[in-house]
């Protein structure tokens, strides 16, 4: 879990975005009919929620599972819309809504399009909440892609495993530093390409959690190609973009970067190609060539899963010692023990696999925020 | 037997106790291999050709190269089937639409 700090910090420069609320409120305004009912997915602070209110929403369900969650409905009530705004907490796949609603809008587009899982919630929100003829904000993610040259950027994030920290070696990281997708604010200057569209995806139509798409580009600097950005086009609304393509308007976003795990170097002119493909925005795959050398990367062979892991739906699973203890704690809840009482009779019962009391209180206060009420 | 065949983008190779499972991401599931079939995907990753991959077999399972051709066919035509490989490496750059 996020510390608060971080999540207060996180939604003032989300906030402080004006392109990205900008646009979502023309959006906005361009799709939510007076007395329409919405789903704000992923809602945050509530900021959509809100515009949608002012642009005639009857009645918007609010949706957050994060921390900031606790505070949207003060947000909502200060801006006089609390009978109009009712804040859901939880993941939207877990939840069930009393009414069809006529649009769905949410804010989940991640610095590489689609990481932050928005193909996967809109795809159920669709099914789920929406009426027939329903809309969706926004209505199409384009997933972009360019070649970056810095050294000092894949060195900062990849090549600097390879060099000793006082004389410790920690290299086996350099192999799972290439294979991750990392954050960066990028610069036209540290591109030698422009981006390229590789595949749009439809929101109001998809169904494939597997989104792929390919380009082919010629250098247009001279220097080491160190891995590719990625990033998004959005379509909000007809009309209606936003894109962090360097430089991004929408300064609250970076871009995703996808390493090489060693810099190609490229000559002006010269040919790249690309193909990339994510899982749910979670699972990437990148390869292709940089001239003639090819290179193909995952973020599934850095993380060395288990082979019960990639069994999936066919897992059979068992209780390690923090679930037995998490289970020992389940059935001391009757509605009747207090926090403190469940922490005591777990500390002395031979089911705990935790150390002490304080760790054994601090376990059920956890398990008291997550699943209690 | 010299079509060069390559690993679908959605076929991704882990590693699990010295063994290549193929995770298939479009799908959401995975083929753990072992013995041949786990030589062949190894060959095709490397860009080996069947007849490449067929004589590595024979040599390294001891089995005559006909026997091997067949194996690595049979194989190829279930990977196939299975969405898991395409005919064709990747194109050369600047061939092909942008």
């Amino acid at each position: 879990m996020q510390d608060l700090r971080t999540v207060v910090d996180y939604h003032a420069r989300m906030l402080g975005d004006r392109a990205r609320v900008e646009r979502f409120e023309q959006a906005i305004a361009a799709t939510v009919r007076p007395g329409a009912v919405v789903a704000d997915v992923g809602c945050g602070t509530g900021i959509l929620s809100l515009l949608c209110c002012r642009a005639g929403a009857r009645r918007v369900y609010a949706i957050e599972v994060g921390q900031i969650g606790r505070w949207t409905e003060q947000i909502v009530a200060a801006n006089g819309f609390s009978g109009r705004v009712e804040v859901l907490r939880g993941v939207s796949t877990e939840l069930s809504l009393p009414e069809k609603v006529d649009v769905v809008v949410s804010e989940t587009i991640g610095n590489a399009a689609f990481d932050e899982g928005i193909v996967g919630y809109l795809a159920d929100a669709r099914k789920r909440f929406l009426a027939p003829g329903g809309r969706i904000i926004p209505r199409r993610l384009t997933l972009w892609a360019a070649p970056v040259s810095d050294a000092a950027l894949h060195h900062r994030l990849v090549g600097f495993w390879r060099e000793r920290v006082n004389g410790a070696d920690v290299s086996s990281m350099h192999a799972i530093a290439a294979r991750q997708l990392h954050f960066a604010s990028l610069l036209p200057e540290q591109l030698c390409a422009p981006p390229r569209p590789l595949v749009t995806v439809d929101l109001a139509e998809t169904e494939e959690p597997f989104i792929a798409g390919r380009a082919e580009l010629l250098l247009t600097r001279e220097g080491p190609v160190t891995g590719f950005a990625v990033g998004f086009d959005a379509e909000l609304a007809e009309g209606t973009g936003l894109s962090n393509r360097p430089p991004s308007v929408a300064p609250s976003w970076w871009q995703g970067f996808l390493p090489l795990e060693e810099p190609l170097h490229g000559r002006i002119g010269e040919g790249v190609q690309v193909e990339i493909g994510t899982r749910d925005g979670q699972t990437w795959r990148w390869r292709g060539a940089v001239g003639e050398h090819p290179f193909d990367l995952d973020t599934l062979a850095g993380r060395s899963p288990s082979l019960e892991e990639l069994e999936g739906d066919e897992r059979r699973l068992t209780l390690g010692p923090r679930g037995r203890t998490a289970a020992a704690a389940l059935a001391l809840i009757d509605g009747k023990r207090t926090v403190g009482e469940i922490a005591r009779a777990l500390a002395h019962s031979p089911a705990t696999a935790l150390p002490s009391e304080a760790a054994t209180r601090a376990f059920v206060d956890r398990l008291a925020r997550d699943l209690g009420r | 037997m010299d079509t060069l065949f390559a690993t679908a983008l959605h076929a991704v190779t882990v590693e699990v106790d010295g063994a290549p499972v193929i995770v298939d991401l479009r799908e959401g599931t995975s083929v753990a291999l072992n013995g041949a079939a786990a030589a062949i995907w190894r060959g095709l990753v490397r860009g080996r050709s069947p007849a490449q991959v067929a004589r590595e077999l024979a040599a390294g399972f001891g089995i005559d190269e006909q026997r091997a051709e067949a194996d690595v066919a049979a194989f190829l035509s279930t990977l196939a089937a299975r969405g898991l490989v395409r005919e064709g490496l990747l194109d050369p750059p600047g061939a092909g639409p942008g």
